[in-house]
C-alpha cells in the first residue's frame, strides 16, 4: 500500500475515529486503526467490538492495500507533522513508512486479517434526519443516563420512532429527560432502541449543524451514516422500562424563569456545595425566588431572583448539579417550572418538546 | 414483640405517608407497593417492575423508613423485591446472527455483571492427559449441567497447571449454550469490590450483583484466608446461590483443608461438592500440549519433534514455562532464520532449565543448605544446643522454611524436633535482626540464592 494525503485531512480523519480505542484494550488489534486505500480513498476504522467507526477522505493512492497501525501512536505523530503531504508506504510485513518534508518515521503494524469483520449496512428498517437535529436531541438528554452497571438498560439514551415521532429518553433513577421531533418513517418501522453512552458521546462530538443523518436499525445492531463517517453501534439488549409512569400528571404551580438568570444564580450556589451535602433549597413566595444553600463547615449562600410568581409559597430542594443539567443543554430564553410541594417531583420544560422531571430532595 | 404482621404494618406506614405526600404521588409511587412478608427485621414490599424499584429505592426510601419507624419501635427495613409475574415478555432471542466477530467479552449484550473471560481458555484448547482428564470430566459435566452434576466444584493444583482455564472453558460454554447471568472474578477482584462497596455504601449492589448470577466463577479462593469480613460475606453469597441452585465454580492452589486462615464452614462447604486435583502432566500430555501450541501459532517452520521432546523432558514444572520454552524456540527460529538444533536450544533455554533442576525448595534442603553453609552438621539442626555458634544458623534455617516453603509452624517444628513456639520465635528473632545486621541480612541472602529462590 502506498499513498500520498494532506496532513491536515488525515489528522482531522484520525481525530474522529480514535476516540473509539479503548485505552486499556484486552487484544492489540483493538489499539490499532484499519486503514484501506483504493482508487481515490482511504477509508480508517477503529472499533471496541461494540461501536465500529469508519471514515473515509480523499487521498492520492499510489498502490492499492490495507494494513493496520496503533491509533493513538499513530495520531500523534501526524499531530506534531509539519503541513504538508504525508506520504505513507507500507511493505509486506505491515511496517509503515511515513514521511513528510524531513520526517521520518517507521511503524510496526498488525496484519489487516487480524482486524475484526466491519459491520455492513443492513438493517431491517432505515430513518432520515438532519444532523443537527438529532445531535440537539441527545444533548438534551444524555446527561441524564445512568452510569450504574447494574442497571445496565439505563446505561444509554432510548430512541423511540412511534406514532411519526422520536422520542428520546435518559434517566438514572433520580431525573428523567425526555424530548420529542417529528421525523418521517413508514408507519411499520415505529420501534425502541437503546443506544449506548459511549456511541451517544461520541455522536454528540463528530455530528455537525448541516448535512443528513441516515439510520440503519436492526435488532441488535443500530448504523449511523453522515458526511464522510459510519458509526455502527451495539444496542443495550433489554426493554427500557416504562418511563411513562415517572412524568406527574399534574402540577399545583407553575413558574416560567429566564434560563441564563437561573443557570447563574445555580451556578454561584453550588460553589458552597460538597459531595455530603448539595441539597439547595428553592424557595418561592410572591415574586421572587431565593435559592439557599447551606453546608456545615463551609457556610451558605444565597441568590435571589425577580419572577412572576403569584401561587403559594413554597419551598423545596433540589441537586443543584443535576438542575443545571438541563439548563446547560438548552437554548430557549425561558424555561418553565411546575412543582406541587418540598416531596413531589419537579418538572421542567421549555416551549419545545422537552420535559425534565427532577426528584426533590430532603432536608432535615 | 409487636403482634403486627407485615400487611398490616405496612398499612398503618401508609396512613402516614398519605399525610405527607401530595395525592397525585402517592397513588403513583406509594399505592402500587404490596406488603408481602415480614421476615424478620425486613418489610418485603413487592413492585410491579425493577423501575419502580430503582425509582423508590432512589427517591422514596427514606420517607418509608421514617413512616414504618413510627409505627413500630423494631428497626425494621423494607426491602422492595420484584413481582415475578409473567408479564409476558419472554427474553427476545437476540438472534445471535453467524457472528464471525471476535467473540470478546460484551457487556451490553448481557446482563451485569461483565464477564472477561479469555477467548483462548476453551474446552477445545484443553489437552486432556491422565494428570488432568478427571477434572476435565468434571468441568464438562458441571458446564453442560449446571447446578445439576456437581455443585460447588472445586479445583485445585498447582501453578500454570490449567485451574484458570478450565474455570473459563465452564464460562464459555455455558455462554455459548444459554443466556444465563455469568460472573467470573478472581478472588482478589471479588476483595476490592467488596471493600469499594463498603466504602460507597453499595453493599446491597454488590450482594445483588454477585446473588443474581447463574454460575459464579471465582479464581484463587486461597486468597480469601485470614480476611474475616470477606469470608462472612462470601459464606452468605455461597449459601444464597446455593440454595437457589445455582453452579459455583471454585480454583484453588491447594486443598481447601490446607488453606490456612480459612473458616472451617466454608471450608466444610467447599468440600460438599466435587473437589478435583490437577496434577503435573506427564510427558507424553506434555509433547502433545507443545504440538498444539506449535500448530496454532502456525509457525512456518515447525520445530522438528526431538526438539520439541527436548522440551517436555526438561520443563516439567509448570504449563506455561512449557509454552515460553515453546515461544522463545520458535521465535529463534523465525527471528534469525538459522535451523534450531539440539545445541543451540539447549543454549537457548539454558536459564529455565537450571531453574527447572533446582526444583522446590524443601525444609531438609533448606536445612542441608544452611549446615553447610556454616560449616556444622546437619544433626546440629535438630539437636538441643544452645550455643550461639549453632543456635543461630539454626534459628536463620527456621526462618528461611517459613520464608520459602508453604510449611506451617507446627510442620516445621516437627521437622527441628522443637514446638511451633520455638519456631515463631526464631522467626521473628530473624526477621527483627536482618533490620538492624548487616552481616546477617548477607548471610541470609547468600543462602536463600544458593537455594535458587531470592526473598522477596
Amino acid at each position: 500500500m502506498k499513498l500520498e494525503i494532506t496532513k491536515t485531512v488525515l489528522l482531522n480523519a484520525l481525530q474522529k475515529v480514535q476516540n473509539i480505542v479503548s485505552l486499556r484494550s484486552t487484544l492489540p488489534i483493538l489499539s490499532n486503526v484499519l486503514l484501506q486505500a483504493d482508487k481515490k480513498n482511504l477509508t480508517l476504522t477503529t472499533t471496541d467490538l461494540e461501536v465500529t467507526m469508519r471514515c473515509t477522505v480523499e487521498a492520492n493512492v499510489l498502490k492499492a492495500g490495507a494494513t493496520t497501525l496503533p491509533a493513538r501512536r499513530l495520531a500523534s505523530i501526524i499531530r506534531e507533522l509539519p503541513e504538508g503531504l504525508v506520504e505513507i508506504e507500507v511493505d509486506d510485513k505491515d511496517v509503515a513508512s511515513v514521511t513528510c518534508g524531513s520526517s521520518f518515521f517507521k511503524i510496526i503494524g498488525l496484519s489487516e486479517d487480524e482486524f475484526p469483520p466491519i459491520p455492513k449496512a443492513e438493517g431491517k428498517f432505515a430513518y432520515t434526519m438532519d444532523q443537527s437535529a438529532f445531535a440537539e436531541m441527545l444533548r438534551k438528554t444524555a446527561y441524564a443516563a445512568s452510569a450504574d452497571e447494574t442497571r445496565y438498560v439505563l446505561n444509554g439514551v432510548l430512541l423511540s420512532f412511534k406514532n411519526g415521532k422520536l422520542t428520546m429518553v435518559a434517566t438514572d433513577g433520580r431525573r428523567l429527560a425526555l424530548v420529542e421531533q417529528e421525523v418521517e418513517f413508514p408507519a411499520e418501522a415505529q420501534a425502541d432502541y437503546i443506544l449506548p453512552t459511549k456511541p451517544v458521546n461520541e455522536l454528540m462530538h463528530v455530528l455537525r449543524d448541516e448535512g443528513t443523518l441516515k439510520i440503519h436499525a436492526s435488532d441488535s445492531q443500530l448504523l449511523l451514516e453522515f458526511d464522510d463517517i459510519v458509526l455502527a453501534t451495539k444496542l443495550i439488549d433489554g426493554t427500557y422500562p416504562n418511563y411513562r409512569q415517572v412524568i406527574p400528571a399534574q402540577s399545583e404551580e407553575r413558574v416560567a424563569i429566564e434560563r441564563e438568570s437561573l443557570l447563574t444564580a445555580l451556578r454561584r450556589v453550588s460553589l458552597v456545595t460538597t459531595d455530603k451535602s448539595n441539597a439547595t433549597k428553592l424557595t418561592f413566595t410572591k415574586n421572587k425566588l431565593s435559592i439557599t444553600m447551606t453546608t456545615p463547615d463551609v457556610g451558605e449562600a444565597r441568590e435571589t431572583l425577580p419572577i412572576k410568581y403569584a401561587g403559594k409559597d413554597l419551598s423545596v430542594a433540589f441537586n443543584p448539579e443535576y438542575m443545571m443539567d438541563p439548563l446547560k443543554n438548552l437554548t430557549n430564553d425561558e424555561v418553565v417550572l411546575e412543582l406541587t410541594d418540598e416531596l413531589s417531583p419537579g418538572v421542567m420544560k421549555a416551549d419545545i418538546p422537552f420535559l425534565y422531571v427532577l426528584m426533590p430532595m430532603r432536608v432535615g | 414483640m409487636s403482634t403486627l404482621n407485615g400487611v398490616e404494618l405496612w398499612k398503618k406506614a401508609c396512613k402516614h405517608l398519605q399525610e405527607v405526600l401530595h395525592p397525585d404521588v402517592y397513588s403513583r409511587w406509594i399505592a402500587v407497593i404490596e406488603a408481602t412478608a415480614l421476615e424478620g427485621n425486613q418489610l418485603i414490599l413487592s413492585v410491579d417492575n425493577d423501575f419502580y424499584q430503582t425509582w423508590l429505592e432512589e427517591n422514596y426510601l427514606p420517607l418509608i423508613q421514617s413512616a414504618i419507624a413510627s409505627v413500630v419501635e423494631e428497626p425494621i427495613q423494607p426491602v422492595f423485591r420484584v413481582n415475578q409475574k409473567p408479564v409476558g415478555v419472554p427474553e427476545p432471542q437476540a438472534a445471535p446472527p453467524a457472528r464471525a466477530q471476535i467473540d470478546a467479552p460484551s457487556s451490553r449484550s448481557r446482563p451485569a455483571p461483565r464477564v472477561d473471560l479469555n477467548a483462548k481458555f476453551t474446552f477445545d484448547q484443553f489437552i486432556v492427559g491422565p494428570s488432568n482428564s478427571f477434572a476435565h470430566a468434571a468441568s464438562l459435566a458441571v458446564a453442560q449441567a449446571p447446578a445439576r452434576a456437581y455443585n460447588p466444584l472445586f479445583i485445585y493444583g498447582g501453578t500454570g497447571l490449567g485451574k484458570t482455564h478450565l474455570m473459563e472453558a465452564i464460562g464459555h460454554h455455558v455462554r455459548s449454550t444459554s443466556h444465563s447471568r455469568i460472573c467470573y472474578i478472581s478472588s482478589e477482584a471479588f476483595l476490592n469490590e467488596y471493600i469499594d462497596a463498603l466504602q460507597n455504601r453499595g453493599l446491597v449492589a454488590f450482594r445483588k450483583k454477585y446473588r443474581n448470577t447463574d454460575l459464579l466463577l471465582i479464581d484463587d479462593i486461597h486468597f480469601l484466608a485470614s480476611k474475616e469480613r470477606l469470608q462472612e460475606e462470601f459464606f452468605h453469597t455461597f449459601n444464597a446461590l446455593f440454595d437457589a441452585r445455582k453452579q459455583i465454580v471454585m480454583t484453588s492452589d491447594r486443598p481447601a483443608s490446607e488453606i490456612t486462615g480459612l473458616e472451617q464452614r466454608l471450608v466444610s462447604r467447599f468440600e460438599w461438592g466435587l473437589v478435583t486435583e490437577l496434577e503435573r502432566p506427564d510427558l507424553e500430555t506434555r509433547v502433545a500440549i507443545l504440538r498444539h501450541k506449535q500448530q496454532q501459532a502456525q509457525v512456518e517452520r515447525p520445530l522438528a519433534d526431538d526438539l520439541l521432546m527436548f522440551i517436555a523432558q526438561h520443563v516439567s514444572s509448570n504449563i506455561r514455562r512449557l509454552e515460553g520454552a515453546l515461544i522463545r524456540a520458535i521465535s529463534y527460529a523465525s527471528l534469525t532464520g538459522k535451523e534450531l538444533t539440539l545445541e543451540s536450544l539447549q543454549y537457548l533455554l539454558r536459564d529455565t532449565l537450571e531453574q527447572e533442576q533446582q526444583g522446590e525448595v524443601t525444609v531438609s534442603s533448606i536445612q542441608r543448605m544452611v549446615a553447610e553453609h556454616y560449616d556444622m552438621r546437619l544433626t546440629d539442626m535438630t539437636s538441643k544446643c544452645r550455643q550461639r555458634s549453632i543456635a543461630t544458623p539454626r534459628q536463620i534455617a527456621m526462618y528461611l522454611c517459613r520464608r520459602m516453603t508453604n510449611n506451617s509452624f507446627p510442620n516445621i517444628a516437627n521437622a527441628f524436633g522443637k514446638t511451633h513456639a520455638t519456631i515463631l520465635h526464631a522467626y521473628k528473632t530473624i526477621d527483627n535482626r536482618m533490620d538492624v545486621d548487616p552481616e546477617l541480612r548477607r548471610s541470609v541472602q547468600q543462602i536463600s540464592q544458593k537455594l535458587g529462590r531470592a526473598l522477596g
